[in-house]
């Protein structure tokens, strides 16, 4: 217990930590642009600019966060939110690793591998996309032919499909009750115009309740049968 | 003057490249101490192999479409900045709505060689600093959200195993809605692609609990065969 309180301990600090450490480093590169050719900019017409950027990604903050909470856990969260990438690309190797491993999400064990495939899928995507700043000329032609052009337009929804499939298909209870968030999610999707973020998150509130109902009808079976 | 002038500038490459290794550093400091805890867990050596294996295997293909962005960014940006901002922070799906935007609010417009230096500058300060505002977030509210986990686990465990696969299966409503059928699309049928391959092996999978390998590369295989039928079929 007390290396778990630790370890949990230890991921907050060092995570906050590094976090602002590299948030100061990324928000010093235009500082240090300006000062270098003594070029800055006039913030009374850019000020929109930056609130704009903000309120585009800002509803995902709190989606993600509570709702990858109980997969990723908070240092993979911490990691995620370095790189970006997070529903496309993080939590995609997270949820591949639990269920090749399969490992219960919200353990102590889905968390510290959440930590290790996040980590992996990092670097990777780091050390990928400096390879291709390298090897850009003569990579661009062969990504970008039409040939094969397709192919990286869809990889987004060729990854979820199976990662889907992987996850839901594990018993028949699983996919029933997987329709009622898909459902949900499909009507807010169709019929109103409220941002993906907000019905993701009424999404899992409705699927939490579900199988909470369920885990509180087996209870009461198991104290009847007692 | 033309952006072109300095958005190329070799101490741009210097200070990306510092700081990705500070990314690349905090991962191995991360990935260490979560490789220990995981022993005193219990968990086997080749498990964690294994976990590190497929976070890997995972993540080489969709980082594909983040390079192509990148290579599309390169001559109307230069290399450092859109390097920069799709290594860290970045999303391939913003980068270029936030470029366009700081150029927007300057008067001028993204398009290749035909900005200003000063546009180039604005649209440096509003990617960083507008698209880094989610780590003060991060930093901010993963704490609390984590220990309210933490609450709840000391009260009943099984309660917070059922919550966890509640919001596993929210989150896969959502994305099989965001990412396939979020619009009558072609998108929806890779994914379907996609979705039938992972059933058929899943299927496969539980008729012979043995090939282990199956379930090792599920998600590779349905990936690759719908991007092999995007390829014929678009």
């Amino acid at each position: 217990m007390k290396q778990k309180c630790g370890y949990h301990s230890w991921v907050h600090r060092f995570g906050i930590a590094s976090s602002l450490f590299l948030f100061v480093a990324m928000t010093a590169f235009p500082i240090a642009v300006s000062a270098v050719y003594g070029l800055w900019p006039d913030f009374k017409l850019l000020w929109p600019g930056f609130i704009a950027v903000i309120l585009f990604m800002a509803p995902y903050w709190p989606a993600e966060t509570i709702g990858y909470m109980s997969v990723m856990g908070p240092g993979a969260l911490y990691m995620s939110y370095i790189t970006g990438n997070v529903t496309n690309l993080r939590m995609p190797a997270t949820i591949g690793t639990i269920n090749s491993l399969g490992i219960k999400p919200n353990t102590d064990e889905c968390h510290t591998m959440a930590v290790i495939a996040c980590g992996a899928s990092i670097i990777t995507t780091v050390v990928i996309v400096a390879l291709g700043v390298v090897i850009a000329a003569p990579l661009a032609p062969v990504l970008s032919s039409p040939v094969i052009q397709p192919a990286f337009d869809y990889v987004v929804p060729a990854l979820f499909g199976g990662l889907v499939a992987q996850t839901i298909l594990k018993g028949k209870k699983q996919f029933l009750y997987f329709l009622a968030p898909l459902a949900v999610c499909l009507f807010f999707c169709y019929f109103t115009a409220v941002n993906s973020a907000y019905y993701m998150l009424i999404a899992i509130a409705i699927s939490v309740v579900i199988y909470v109902l369920d885990y509180k009808s087996g209870k009461n079976k198991e104290k009847k049968e007692a | 003057m033309l952006y072109t002038e300095i958005c190329n500038a070799v101490w741009m490459f210097l200070w990306v490249g510092v700081l990705l290794l500070a990314v690349i550093l905090q991962c191995l400091i991360f990935m260490k101490r979560a490789w220990k805890h995981a022993l005193e867990l219990g968990l086997q050596p080749a498990q964690i192999k294994k976990g590190l294996t497929t976070g890997i295997s995972i993540s080489i293909m969709p980082t594909l479409p983040v390079l192509l962005v990148l290579l599309s960014l390169m001559p109307l940006l230069g290399t450092p900045l859109p390097w920069l901002r799709l290594s860290i922070i970045g999303s391939a799906y913003y980068e270029t709505y936030a470029a366009s935007t700081a150029l927007e609010c300057v008067g001028e417009t993204l398009q290749l060689n035909g900005y200003s230096v000063d546009g180039w500058v604005a649209a440096a300060w509003v990617m960083t600093i507008g698209g880094s505002a989610c780590v003060l977030w991060s930093s901010l509210a993963i704490k609390p959200i984590s220990m309210i986990y933490e609450k709840a686990e000391k009260v009943d465990m099984k309660l917070v195993l059922s919550i966890g696969s509640g919001c596993l299966a929210g989150v896969m409503a959502y994305v099989s809605v965001s990412y396939g059928f979020s619009a009558m699309s072609t998108k929806g049928v890779v994914f379907c692609i996609s979705f039938a391959v992972g059933a058929l092996l899943v299927y496969i999978h539980n008729k012979r609990p043995k090939s282990k390998w199956l379930s090792d590369y599920l998600m590779t295989i349905s990936m690759l065969v719908a991007m092999a039928a995007a390829c014929f079929i678009f």
